[in-house]
């Protein structure tokens, strides 16, 4: 192939097919372990199966036929945190159920990730002058990703958990954090 | 014990008096009160009233006890031994008031945190949080 010809060609229909031509047939593309590593976590992520109140109806509608989390690789709940990465905190938590969830965490492999879904997790919610109610997962959980809402629709958690999929990406790119 | 209250649905007594009397209420026949359906506390500024709600399927007939303790020794006799439904219900007022059953077998917490809250929410002395997360706890433990 002539090199001139090259950059033309490159472009418009049909450039896929000429870029494998000229990789060979091997298609061999160079990266790191990390960003591999990065790519797949990514695009899929296994959540927790836990809800605490009625964010979790919505986490639920999220799974299910309509909505269908599925599309983006999300729709593995788990129901042992051995085998979750992503913990959805679907609700209000209160100071009796903070010791539990904390568990949960911390039973979860490296690398984990924290969604704090709804006005309740971010903050509190309506019961944020009780005597019961922790004021916000994130005093106890490093949250990821808050989605604001009470309660947020299917279509903002999707939002959310693809948000934490670009954080997840970007952080490996600069090799940060997890 | 006062007949006529009795008849008139609402009972007071004197927590030394509470375990005969309540024990009276359950087996004579004439009283019949096989069933305590709720129990609870009040905050009354001055004293703590310990609010209990008897039934009587024989009589199909309701019943408050009522019986007054001191803010600064909240103690009672448990009635657990007589109803095993004041199990739960005496934990729940030991979280929320800290009013101490003696003879309770496990009064351990029930709604509040395995460590407990370190207050009382339901005193009249105690204080909500606010957004600060901080509290004096009103006069807690």
């Amino acid at each position: 192939m002539e090199m001139t010809s090259e950059k033309q060609e490159l472009d418009g229909p049909g450039a896929h097919s000429r870029l494998s031509g000229l990789l060979g047939p091997e298609n061999v593309i160079f990266t790191t372990v990390e960003q591999v590593l990065a790519w797949a976590q990514a695009h899929s992520f296994w959540p927790l199966t836990s809800g605490l109140a009625c964010c979790a109806l919505e986490m639920m509608a999220c799974g299910a036929g309509r909505y269908d989390l599925a599309r983006f690789g999300y729709e593995v709940f788990r129901p042992s945190p051995r085998h979750a990465d992503l913990l959805i905190v679907a609700g209000t938590l209160t100071h009796k159920m903070a010791p539990p969830l904390l568990r949960l965490y911390d039973q979860m492999p490296e690398s984990k990730w924290v969604i704090a879904m709804g006005s309740c997790a971010i903050g509190g919610g309506p019961f944020v002058d009780s005597y019961s109610v922790v004021q916000g997962v994130d005093r106890i959980l490093p949250v990821d990703v808050y989605i604001p809402g009470c309660p947020p629709r299917p279509e903002a958690l999707m939002h959310g958990m693809l948000t934490l999929k670009e954080k997840v990406m970007a952080a490996k790119r600069r090799g940060g954090k997890k | 014990m006062n007949l006529e209250m009795i008849a008139a649905g609402s009972l007071e007594t004197k927590p030394e008096a509470l375990l005969n009397e309540m024990r009276q209420l359950r087996d004579n026949p004439v009283f019949g009160f096989d069933r305590l359906i709720d129990l609870t506390a009040v905050d009354r500024g001055e004293t703590f009233e310990l609010v209990y709600r008897l039934n009587s399927l024989l009589h199909d007939r309701d019943l408050l006890v009522r019986a007054k303790v001191s803010l600064e020794q909240p103690t009672i006799a448990s009635v657990s031994e007589i109803w095993e439904s004041a199990l739960f219900g005496e934990r729940e007022v030991h979280d929320m008031f800290g009013i101490v059953f003696e003879g309770h077998p496990e009064l351990e917490p029930l709604l509040a945190p395995e460590e407990g809250f370190g207050f009382f929410p339901l005193r009249k002395s105690y204080t909500l949080p606010g957004r600060s997360g901080q509290t004096d706890g009103g006069n807690g433990r």
